[in-house]
């Protein structure tokens, strides 16, 4: 018994002088650690790259510093696990797109001033009454798994984004195909050959609108999927395929190759040697899911080389990293936002199963069907102070969904929310929400329970604060929020889509294409995307009156459409936008040729090369 | 040096003696050697110290613990936050104290029920055997055979949100086995014992066997472990809630402010975010293991101390 107190005595003692010793020498302990990491870095890539590793060798010896060289791999880091689908044709989300955007190439893509240049097609060429665009392709391009990239694939994709049970199948691309001749007859099945893209030559295809398409290359700029994997294939079991889903099956035509992935935990990209580009500069690229509070220090020690989308490092470790040597940091606006969404309408369960939007079928929830409890609901959040505070000002409140840097945005256009919880208050007054239980909540006009459930994802750290600060804040104007425990990103985009649940509100957020600010492919009532299930004829209708030409090839003429939509979008609050946050990229500056466009970082990445 | 004394108090005055010792239960014995025992009290005291923190909560937190303030993040310490504040502007000193109270409260409670469950169905199986002891080893079996932490950990991912209350049912619902296991190997032994042969032959009801003559035989092993357990209960709920399977935000408990940690900058810079609920898991979850062993020794009729 002497003994065993003589030990606890001891045991004690010493753990409260690690707790000291951990809070006096913690830079000196991580600066021990920052070494230890590194090697262990570097074993690790060289075991990554071990049928690589002669080729390495090589090419150090043979090329002097300053020019580009060949080898090294390098790691990035997401939040949040892609969903388990690498076709470009049925990914959903950000963290899929990760992978993609390094796989799979479009026929053009963005450049610096936000115009499209050639990226798989050489060249194009627009009729003038822009109903037909006529792409020549690249010479020699070739998929990962060697066959040759032709005008047949190209078809493919757009046919099967137009194939009847394309929807049905999980797919939320139509947006690409609507306007396409033909899409009505093909998508109800009527004849089997879509007449819309039509394909002259091995590498020379057209697309043809019946109607003048003012944004005929971002209706083009979809990502090339091959048709040979899928040949024979119903369209039901493409996403299911094993060239949708599996390592060294999934087929695209970029510079690296899907090569191995441990579900959830890393995703290795190995360069593709016969890219048409050229081969890689790097051996490969290891995506990690990887926290984002830990993410800094991993760039910091080394362990971690990129961090990009979707939103970068964290605003409150923005001035951390940005100080570090190692490290090169790239600020640009999100084109995208962060929301609350509101769910409008729920889907049927058969409507869900058939996967079909049809918002005649949709049942309304009428617990937040008043709009004057959604503009409450704008009113009661202090959203200046969530980009004051949480995003350390690196950001903006928005009314609708056009950020700044969009041709169609005018702050003067918009009803604006600021933060106001008498008015919240009067709003809900007016509305008929009292509490006339006395327990400091609302109830409904008709004097039942009145509780909005919130649902949001872990991942994005502010976004994952703004939960419960939008409990008490809303709770301040008598409002019961019922925050539900978080759930991973995928399960809950999972039920975000679906939506024959009884959510209320949910947090999320859109990462934006950039080639043109047409709402449809979210705000439409019959997209996909329309996860609120808004459904409103004035909007839909000046969403269409906005591409519909001969008007609509005016700019100016777009963009006063736009702003009447954003008028009645900020006063119908069918989502409240929480903000746009700054994008900032952070890569180890020993990355060289990265090119920094608006539209992000990963554009040409063949050219990479780590310095060494 | 023992056996001295005892020759000695044998030899001078015997009858008196003998007649103090009497006149003590082994219950009276066992609180006399426990309160012999100085790091056990040291244990208590540090306990109650936290107990009384947690019970007067609400009167000792100059703050709410879950109103933020947006314009004061991270925080350094200042007289109007004494430990700063956390990363949505959230007083750390008075989600420490809170986190006292929801900490121990589930500590305590998935503690008592895993021990009400383990000691209901390790009695039913030590006593009756056959079947029943059959039939719960088994259930027991079954339930070790799944690793603990994966079982709660898919638990909490299934259900839709987690509350306290929820949160000690599950981890009372999968901690139950190993207690089980104890009770029954106690009462197995107790079993063939003549006193309660005795018993069985004069009537007695199982009930009464039961709680007569098991229970008060076995509460020592029973005491010792639900001690210990507690104090793994309390870890258990840190750890959950620092990897974000346990008690969601913004509910303060201790696992949950050291999450914050997770990020380099809050690790660095803001050691008063971690520290303090670091040191508090630290010593509650020793000051218990310090009781524990102090009654393990005192209900251990080997030790003569």
């Amino acid at each position: 018994m002497k003994m065993s107190k003589f030990w606890l005595l001891l045991i004690l003692s010493l753990s409260f002088v690690l707790v000291l010793a951990a809070c006096g020498n913690d830079e000196e302990a991580s600066g021990e650690e920052d070494d230890t990491a590194d090697e262990a870095d570097d074993n690790d890539t060289d075991d990554d790259a071990g049928e690589d590793g002669t080729e390495e060798d090589d090419a150090e010896g043979d090329e002097g510093e300053g020019e580009a060289q060949s080898g090294g791999t390098l790691t990035a880091g997401m939040y949040s696990a892609p969903g388990h689908q690498f076709n470009p044709l049925f990914y959903s989300d950000a963290y899929e797109a990760n992978i993609l955007s390094f796989t799979h190439e479009s026929l053009v893509q963005l450049d610096e001033n936000l115009e499209y240049e050639p990226a798989l097609a050489e060249s194009w060429e627009i009729n003038d009454d822009f109903t037909t665009i006529t792409y020549t392709l690249n010479e020699g391009v070739q998929w990962h798994d060697g066959e040759p990239l032709t005008a047949e694939d190209v078809y493919f994709t757009y046919a099967t984004i137009a194939d009847p049970e394309y929807v049905a199948a999980g797919g939320v691309r139509t947006n690409y195909v609507v306007n396409l001749s033909g899409y009505e007859e093909y998508n109800s099945g009527e004849t089997d050959t879509f007449e819309g893209v039509e394909v002259i030559d091995d590498r020379t295809v057209a697309f043809h609108y019946d109607e003048p398409n003012i944004k005929i290359l971002f209706d083009t700029s979809f990502i090339i999927v091959p048709a040979h994997p899928f040949e024979g294939m119903a369209i039901s079991d493409i996403p299911d395929a094993s060239a949708s889903r599996d390592a060294g099956e999934v087929v695209g035509s970029g510079p690296f190759v899907l090569s191995e992935f441990i579900e959830g935990e890393q995703y290795a990209l190995t360069a593709f040697a016969d890219y048409w580009g050229g081969e890689p500069y790097l051996d490969g690229i290891t995506w990690r899911v990887i926290q984002q509070s830990v993410m800094p220090g991993l760039l910091e020690s080394g362990e971690l080389d990129m961090i990009a989308e979707p939103n970068g490092v964290p605003a409150s470790d923005f001035d951390r990293v940005d100080g570090l040597d190692n490290v090169t940091t790239y600020m640009t606006q999100d084109f995208g936002y962060q929301y609350m969404g509101i769910k409008h309408h729920h889907r049927t369960t058969d409507d869900v199963e058939a996967g079909a939007i049809t918002p005649d079928n949709w049942v309304e929830n009428e617990k937040v069907s008043d709009v004057r409890v959604r503009q409450a609901l704008a009113s009661a959040i202090n959203r200046q102070g969530i980009v004051d505070g949480l995003l350390y000002g690196m950001g903006s409140v928005m009314e609708a969904p056009f950020p700044e840097a969009s041709w169609a945005y005018d702050a003067d256009a918009v009803n604006e929310y600021p933060y106001d919880p008498d008015r919240a208050n009067e709003l809900l007054d007016e509305a008929g929400y009292v509490d006339v239980t006395g327990d400091g909540f609302r109830e409904d006009p008709d004097g039942n329970e009145w509780t909005l459930n919130l649902d949001y994802p872990t991942g994005n750290e502010v976004r994952e604060r703004t939960a419960p600060i939008i409990q008490e804040e809303l709770g301040a104007v008598g409002i019961r929020v019922d925050l539900r425990q978080p759930r991973e990103a995928g399960p809950h985009f999972d039920m975000v889509e679906a939506d024959n649940t009884d959510w209320d509100l949910y947090l999320a957020g859109w990462s934006l294409a950039v080639g043109d600010p047409d709402p449809a492919g979210i705000w439409q009532s019959t997209a996909a995307y329309n996860y609120t299930r808004w459904n409103d004829e004035t909007s839909d209708e000046l969403i269409q009156k906005a591409v519909t030409p001969p008007d609509a090839f005016e700019v100016e003429y777009r963009a006063e459409v736009y702003n009447e939509w954003a008028a009645h979008v900020s006063e119908q609050v069918p989502m409240v936008f929480l903000y746009s946050s700054d994008n900032i990229y952070a890569y180890n500056s020993d990355l060289q040729n990265v090119k920094e466009l608006p539209a992000g970082i990963y554009q040409d990445s063949h050219l990479w090369y780590l310095a060494q | 040096m023992e056996t001295q004394v005892n020759q000695k108090v044998d030899t001078s005055v015997p009858s008196a003696k003998e007649e103090v010792e009497k006149s003590l239960s082994p219950f009276q014995l066992a609180m006399r050697r426990f309160l012999r025992n100085k790091l056990a009290i040291v244990g208590l005291i540090v306990l109650s110290f936290f107990v009384l923190v947690a019970i007067f909560a609400d009167l000792i937190a100059p703050h709410s613990p879950t109103a933020h303030n947006l314009y004061n993040i991270d925080a350094k310490a200042s007289s109007e936050h004494w430990l700063g504040t956390d990363s949505s502007g959230r007083d750390n000193f008075s989600r420490l104290v809170h986190g006292a109270r929801i900490s121990l409260t589930i500590g305590f409670f998935a503690m008592f029920f895993t021990v009400a469950l383990g000691v209901l169905l390790g009695s039913l199986a030590g006593y009756y055997g056959k079947w029943v002891d059959g039939l719960i080893m088994r259930a027991t079996d079954l339930m070790m055979i799944l690793p603990f932490l994966l079982l709660i950990l898919t638990i909490v991912a299934i259900l839709e949100s987690v509350t306290i209350t929820l949160f000690i049912t599950i981890i009372a619902l999968t901690a139950w086995p190993n207690l089980t296991r104890i009770i029954r190997a106690t009462f197995l032994s107790l079993r063939e014992k003549e006193y309660v042969l005795g018993a069985r032959s004069i009537g007695a009801s199982d009930f009464r066997i039961i709680f007569k003559h098991f229970l008060p035989n076995a509460v020592g092993p029973i005491i010792v472990n639900a001690t210990l357990m507690m104090a793994t209960m309390i870890i258990l709920e840190s750890a959950l809630s620092f990897i974000g399977f346990g008690i969601p935000q913004p509910t303060p408990t201790w696992g949950n402010m050291i999450t914050e940690a997770n990020s380099l900058r809050i690790l660095e810079n803001h050691w008063e975010t971690w520290v303090p609920p670091g040191i508090a898991i630290l010593m509650t979850v020793l000051a218990i293991n310090f009781i524990g062993d102090g009654l393990r020794d005192a209900f251990d009729p080997k030790s003569n101390q």
